[in-house]
């Protein structure tokens, strides 16, 4: 095990399941203290026990995005417990399917309430106590966020939201060498996408159109994150690193 | 260590990124070929490495001499996991000032060169169904601040890195380009104190980038913790330009 986030305290938003714990899980791998937060309490619990069981550290909080004074205050729990934050990694985000013409308002805000609001809510407060001595932020985009996505579309303009806000962060932040990057994934295997890789036709459709012809694995969503967050990309703000098997790199077109 | 045992091969190895990029492969377990036009900068580079970097003269633009540095790794090895194309070379010209000759020296140099060792390396990459290559482009591909032969080389290493990662995925091989933005090495020195400090002050890291944070990209590049990154523009500039 190397240590390459030795002595370092991070919070990981979205962080019981799919990308946001195994994000943690290598995180705490490479020596940091890490902390969960999500909305339900069994996921956050199961991950703990598994990093603490692997010799991590780690701890959860339950805590709403969407909800400004609970996320907030429990970001502030952990520096008065843990003494500092070097890492936020703003990976939460909701997400509604479905045709434009008969999506409710509700639905809408749904999306921005988490995603946009949420990221928001934590770039703002990891900045304002990263002031002193710097520290790392990585938001969480999709590659919906690059390309329109049909029944998609309020996921899809949070997370282009996600996206240009970060990179005003990363100008805002730099002159306390606070870093703000963006990770963009392609379609990685979680919980979440369970649903369109279900049958084999599904994932075959799905990796067609994917030049390295896989889904991604979580884990290696979370080596990309690890790395933005970690020193070894000390000169990198501002940038967006798509992890997505290619997808996005130009328009491709499957043949058999 | 990130790159145990990785086969690489560096080019532009005798200077500034290369060199720095050299050692730190090393230091992550690498075997480098370090390789370069000049022997004793590569002497320098190399030097209290063990042996894990081996210094090859090559001009990447002699296409016999390409294939012979590839064939002599495939004898040796069979394999050849990580190339990393970052030679490259440049000088300050205006359009109207630009001799023929040097538009085409720095576009062999810095684009045909890439495109040889991509095509030779790439030969050995298939034989295993794996590889990662990072070729090396600039913020000025982007911006157009620079010469037009530099620019026009750099914004090419895009266009031959997006093209390679989509023929070559199907075979598990991986393309991505490095973007670097102002970055302290022998090739910055002879840039005017005001033009320098002006740069500087675009950066909103507020500094250059050091040679270490470049080489440290790379490595995660040619590891296998990037096993699901391939076509992308890796921006390494301190927030001085959002691709």
């Amino acid at each position: 095990m190397t240590q390459r986030l030795a002595n370092k305290v991070a919070i990981v938003t979205g962080g019981g399941t799919g990308i946001g714990a195994a994000t943690a899980t290598r995180m705490a791998e490479e020596g940091a203290t890490v902390v969960v937060f999500g909305r339900r309490e069994a996921p956050l619990k199961d991950v703990v026990a598994s990093i603490v069981e692997n010799g991590g550290k780690a701890d959860y909080r339950v805590a709403d995005v969407s909800d400004e004074a609970a996320f907030v205050s429990a970001i502030d729990e952990v520096v008065s417990d843990y003494g500092k934050l070097d890492i936020m990694v703003n990976n939460a985000a909701a997400f509604t399917w479905g045709a434009l013409t008969e999506m409710t308002t509700e639905d809408w805000h749904a999306n921005f309430k988490t995603t946009v609001d949420g990221t928001f809510w934590g770039t703002r407060r990891a900045m304002q106590l990263m002031q002193k001595n710097g520290g790392s932020i990585v938001n969480l985009s999709s590659i919906c966020g690059v390309f329109g996505t049909a029944w998609m579309s309020g996921y899809s303009a949070a997370k282009a939201a996600v996206t240009n806000f970060s990179r005003a962060a990363a100008s805002e932040g730099a002159a306390a060498n606070i870093r703000c990057n963006v990770v963009i994934p392609g379609v990685i295997e979680t919980d979440a996408t369970a649903g369109m890789l279900s049958d084999d036709t599904a994932r075959a459709n799905t990796a067609k159109l994917i030049p390295l012809q896989r889904v991604g694995h979580a884990t290696e969503l979370a080596n990309a994150v690890l790395f933005l967050a970690s020193d070894e990309a000390s000169y990198i703000t501002g940038a967006t690193l798509a992890v997505d098997g290619g997808r996005s790199s130009d328009l491709y077109t499957a043949m058999d | 260590m990130k790159l145990t045992n990785k086969i690489s091969v560096v080019t532009g190895a005798g200077q500034g990124m290369g060199r720095t990029i050299v050692q730190h492969f090393v230091e992550q377990g690498a075997t480098v070929y370090a390789v370069d036009v000049n022997a004793e900068a590569l002497e320098q580079t190399v030097k209290g490495l063990n042996g894990k970097a081996h210094p090859v003269v090559c001009d990447i633009t002699d296409e016999s001499a390409v294939t012979e540095l590839m064939s002599r790794i495939d004898q040796d090895h069979g394999r050849l996991d990580v190339l990393v194309n970052n030679a490259g070379i440049g000088s300050v010209d205006s359009l109207l000032e630009t001799p023929l000759d040097t538009w085409q020296r720095v576009i062999n140099v810095n684009l045909t060169g890439a495109f040889l060792c991509s095509r030779e390396a790439v030969r050995i990459m298939t034989k295993t169904g794996q590889g990662s290559i990072i070729n090396f482009s600039s913020t000025a591909a982007q911006t157009g601040e620079g010469p037009c032969h530099y620019v026009a080389s750099k914004a090419g290493m895009m266009g031959l890195t997006r093209s390679t990662a989509r023929e070559l995925a199907a075979s598990g091989i991986r393309v991505n380009s490095l973007v670097p933005g102002a970055t302290d090495t022998p090739m910055m020195a002879d840039i005017p104190k005001e033009w320098m400090d002006a740069m500087i002050q675009g950066i909103p890291l507020g500094r250059l980038c050091e040679t270490i944070e470049i080489a440290r990209v790379v490595a995660f590049l040619g590891s296998d913790d990037a096993s699901f990154i391939t076509g992308q523009n890796i921006a390494v500039n301190g927030g001085m330009a959002f691709l």
